[in-house]
């Protein structure tokens, strides 16, 4: 192994998934070039087989060598694979063909870019969530940021490019800063691979200095999960982009940012719990109080998204071991919540034409399926029983007053009576939506669609948010080895 | 698997609510009939918890324990959510009500046309929630259950309620939420803070468990560092914990009971539903509140009871007086017996202060006698409204000489609600008061000053009564045409309740026979 030629091609072979999902984005420009039909169903197909074939071979190829040993490392240290990240990976694909058979059931017209932007965003992920250095991972999610950019803009709106500028400068912005910092850190430690920090790494620093440098690179991580003091860009590139785009990157950047923000959390230097704190209620003030006047429901779903964040933050703060369990459920439930959500906003548009809230009036008596949808659904983000949405906050806030007993502290108290506060809140801005669908009068005539197949399919994802309930112990064993 | 009595309760409305929702449209007029069907059949399976119900048994009988979810939190601990039901007296009362209150609700509920099918399917699952809350015997359950009653209430008032219904509506839910969040970190902190030893040795790992029957007993408080611990306890924001919980789940119940001042959802929601969902708020899901006051919060902090007892008291008290003065300004005739209700209900609070046999035994069958009665004075509101929608007091004088049979059966309904002898009425609010003035924990003042709640309450009752059914008929927003006596399902629904109001009046004994052993199980007699 000493020879690098040998290392390089040992690392290569554990890296032959990705490399595979690399030649799919190839084969997709192919075609790409030789069809004369752009918006042809065919890019669909080819990206959906082809992250199928990926999902398979993520399992057998890591998945074998896990079990073998507990971590895998290659190129000299700058990827580093465990289960989390294969967990992580396998999350944001099944997401991504959620989201692909969403464009293909709702008959969007998109050209072959469109797909290989979506794949790129997939293999950015991917490659960040198995790696602990920081500049591949910047390199990761830059890929992903600038081929979000492209996405959201393709409507072809001055409003939707105005939307998405706001995205870049935020997000160009924070990825700047978190450079600079990083290029701190580099000075500090002679090396950017954050797994091999340990107490000792920034012992001649001040502490607010540290504070202030982690603060600074955890900013671009921020941006990507849309918390509270960089979620400006959400309510509006939400608005204005293509519903099957947003409730894509509206989950999988931010599983991911959150997989490397608890690998951050979790370092020897710092206690960033403050840090988290501050974000998390920030979080859920804002999101809360900014979705109780949208009439908007994309940007509701947006507002809705931020207190989320505030909720998922909760469930990483660390105290004497890191224990991921309550993030891994709440992701899983998120996952499906959430694009239930954007399916259920996309099926009231072809009934409506509309995304305003007030037109959904009286459209649950002409649909009932679809009403009972939208109350599962909605339920579940507020998150009461008996949906899965209430278990992932049932287990944050037990694992949060647990284990914050022997700290004999009152602010896990405090904070964990502010969330349930706030859901209460929640409850006001969730509810409009079935509240519009159920209790006023139908306004105008509804757009008559087939949409008996979609229906089924939501009907199955709600159903899903239900039995989980009944049923966590299905997703507990599919997490439970994950974190150490 | 889910085959004892209970759990047929418990999901044979389920079951009918999916039947009417699937029913097809031409069929829809036979919704009701399923209601009365499953109603029925419910009745039929009480009979058999009536059967081999045992009067001396001091635990709960008819236990049904399966394992549910096993949550690992962490590596060290499991938390053990249980299906468990069981049923003892409070709960046997509690039931019986339920079903009284369900079945008029549903004969009341056959003059809905309106969205037959998506009404009559929420009812059942309202009733299927509510029974679940009763027969519980895990909090984890009883929670579901409690949350799960939220949204079939929010779209029956807000479907099928009056002009402002949606904002009663949502007034109603953001309360009950608060509410049921305070209940739900009171929750948590019982499932850190207790542990099941026998489980516990048998995963290797703690087991934090939920059921009553072990969080009941002060001796499986976690030794160290549990959070609700009596002997050393854990300051949360210069509060002890255990205080702190106790107030939690103080107003989390309070708000449902309700009590002054989290009162003020609940005369804007009758006001705006329609009559068989007030029946059924007032009738039901206030005792809610009341149960969890005895089984979770006397049940499980015995010891915060008594030493808040002057407290409770007082709330109680105030709820009383305050509540009665309300309801003497009030022009709107449901409004009123809204705040009839919450008086009423604090009388419970009195008796669960007083904290001795006679006391706690009172509140049940003060929250029992409530059911009975303010089901029937918001039926009788209701054959009001339907004739000339207009519930003013002062649009109304001399009904008698038009409406004869209507006018006997509010009399009979406002004495029964006054408290009158021989009526069910008397006897709940002589018990709490009485157990009040023997109560050690209580002071004298707060008896004395409940006793003129009896006293407002007949005032009110008596002046609206005078007002609106003596004298010569008159009306001035001219109802003459509109004021058609009572009709036969309306004749059913109000005998039968006074009926009950008077049997249960006369023979006390019917109700608390069954009260006996379990209050003194929870009193630890």
């Amino acid at each position: 192994m000493s020879n690098p030629l040998d290392q390089m091609a040992s690392s290569l072979k554990l890296i032959i998934p990705e490399i595979g999902l690399l030649l799919l984005m190839v084969l997709l420009l192919s075609v790409f070039i030789f069809k004369k039909d752009k918006e042809s169903s065919i890019y669909l197909w080819i990206s959906l087989i082809g992250l199928g074939v990926y999902f398979v071979f993520l399992e057998f190829h890591y998945q074998f060598q896990l079990n073998k040993k507990q971590e895998l490392r290659a190129f000299s240290g700058l990827l580093f694979i465990d289960k989390l990240s294969l967990f992580y990976k396998q999350l944001v694909v099944i997401s991504t063909a959620l989201v692909l058979i969403h464009i293909r059931v709702f008959k969007y017209k998109f050209r072959a870019e469109v797909f290989f932007l979506i794949l790129a965003i997939v293999l950015g992920l991917c490659l960040a969530s198995m790696s602990t250095h920081f500049i591949f991972i910047f390199i990761a999610i830059e890929l992903v940021s600038l081929s979000s950019y492209v996405l959201v803009s393709l409507d072809n709106q001055a409003s939707a490019y105005q939307a998405t500028f706001k995205y870049f400068i935020i997000g160009g912005t924070s990825a700047a800063i978190m450079l600079y910092a990083l290029s701190w850190v580099y000075g500090i430690t002679q090396t950017l691979d954050f797994s091999v920090f340990t107490t000792r790494s920034f012992i001649d620093q001040k502490p607010i200095f540290i504070f202030i440098l982690f603060t600074a690179i955890l900013g671009l991580f921020w941006f990507k999960t849309a918390a509270a003091p960089l979620f400006s860009w959400a309510p509006e590139v939400y608005q204005f982009g293509p519903t099957p785009i947003i409730s894509f990157i509206s989950f999988a950047p931010k599983a991911v940012s959150f997989l490397i923000i608890s690998r951050i959390v979790n370092l020897p230097i710092l206690n960033f719990n403050f840090i988290l704190i501050f974000i998390a209620t920030l979080s859920l003030l804002i999101g809360n109080i900014g979705a109780l006047r949208q009439n908007h429901s994309k940007k509701l779903m947006a507002y809705s998204g931020i207190a989320h964040t505030g909720f998922i933050i909760i469930s990483l703060i660390v105290f004497k071991n890191q224990d991921l369990f309550a993030l891994n459920f709440y992701m899983v439930a998120y996952m499906l919540m959430n694009i239930a959500a954007f399916w259920l906003i996309d099926l009231l548009y072809r009934h409506t034409n509309s995304f305003d809230i007030s037109s959904y009036a009286g459209l649950a008596p002409k649909n009932i399926f679809l009403g009972i949808n939208a109350i599962v659904i909605m339920v579940s983000l507020v998150g009461l029983p008996p949906t899965v949405g209430f278990t992932a906050k049932f287990i944050l806030f037990s694992k949060l007053l647990s284990e914050s007993l022997e700290s004999k502290a009152s602010w896990p108290f405090v904070l964990m009576f502010f969330g349930l506060i706030n859901l209460a809140i929640s409850i006001y801005y969730y509810l409009r939506i079935p509240y519009s669908m159920f209790i006023r009068s139908q306004k105008a005539p509804f757009i008559k669609t087939d949409s008996d197949f979609r229906i089924v399919i939501l009907s199955y994802i709600s159903f899903c948010l239900i039995f989980l309930f009944f049923y966590s112990d299905y997703i507990s064993p599919l997490i439970l080895g994950l974190s150490k | 698997m889910l085959n004892g009595p209970l759990s047929i309760l418990i999901f044979l409305p389920l079951l009918g609510a999916v039947f009417v929702m699937i029913l097809p449209k031409s069929f829809k007029f036979y919704s009701p009939w399923v209601f009365l069907f499953c109603i029925s059949l419910m009745w039929y399976t009480f009979l058999e918890v009536y059967k081999s119900f045992d009067h001396g048994e001091r635990s709960y009988q008819l236990v049904q324990h399966l394992n549910w979810i096993k949550l690992t939190l962490g590596n060290t601990a499991v938390l053990s959510i249980d299906y468990i039901v069981g049923i003892d007296g409070i709960s046997y009362v509690m039931l019986l009500l339920t079903l009284i209150v369900f079945t008029v609700g549903g004969i009341a509920s056959f003059k809905v046309k309106k969205r037959e099918r998506t009404y009559f399917s929420l009812l059942l699952i309202m009733l299927s929630a509510v029974i679940g809350c009763f027969v519980s015997v895990d909090f984890f359950l009883f929670f579901i259950f409690f949350e799960f009653m939220l949204l079939p209430m929010y779209f029956l008032i807000g479907i099928w309620g009056g002009p402002n219904r949606s904002y009663a509506a949502m007034k109603f839910i953001i309360y009950t939420l608060v509410g049921s969040v305070l209940i739900l970190v009171a929750m948590i902190a019982f499932s850190v803070s207790y542990t099941d030893d026998f489980f516990s040795n048998e995963f290797k790992k703690l087991v934090y468990t939920f059921d009553f029957r072990v969080l009941s007993d002060l001796t499986n408080i976690k030794n160290s560092g549990g959070l609700l611990s009596i002997k050393n306890p854990v300051f949360l924001l210069g509060f002890p914990a255990r205080d702190l919980m106790f107030f939690f789940l103080l107003i989390g119940f309070g708000i449902k009971l309700p009590f002054v001042p989290f009162h003020t959802w609940l005369p804007d929601a009758h006001v705006e539903a329609s009559t068989p969902v007030s029946v059924i708020l007032a009738g039901i899901l206030l005792k809610i509140g009341g149960y969890g006051f005895i089984r979770i919060l006397y049940g499980l902090m015995p010891d915060k009871c008594d030493q808040y007892a002057v407290f409770i008291g007082l709330l109680g008290m105030i709820a009383i007086l305050y509540a009665g003065f309300v309801a003497l300004a009030q022009k709107d005739l449901k409004k009123l017996i809204a705040y009839s209700s919450v008086s009423h209900m604090g009388f419970v609070l009195l008796g669960i202060a007083a904290g001795n046999v006679e006391g706690l035994s009172g509140a049940v069958y003060q929250m029992f006698s409530h059911g009975l009665i303010s089901s029937t004075l918001f039926i009788l509101v209701g054959v009001l409204y339907d004739r000339t929608s207009n519930r003013e007091i002062k649009n109304y004088k001399g009904l008698i000489q038009k409406m004869p049979y209507f006018s006997v059966f509010a009399g009979f309904g406002f004495f029964a609600a006054m408290g009158l002898p021989g009526f069910s009425g008397f006897i709940g609010e002589f018990f709490t008061l009485f157990s009040a003035f023997k109560s050690d924990l209580l002071p004298k003042y707060i008896s004395i000053l409940s006793v003129i709640g009896l006293l407002i309450a007949a005032i009110y009752f008596l002046w609206t009564f005078q007002k609106m059914f003596f004298g010569v008929f008159h009306s001035p927003e001219n109802f003459e045409h509109k004021l058609v006596d009572l009709k036969f399902e309306e004749i059913l629904c109000l005998s039968f309740l006074l009926i009950l109001t008077i049997i249960y009046g006369v023979f006390p004994d019917f109700i608390f026979s069954y009260l006996d052993a379990p209050i003194n199980n929870l009193l630890k007699l």
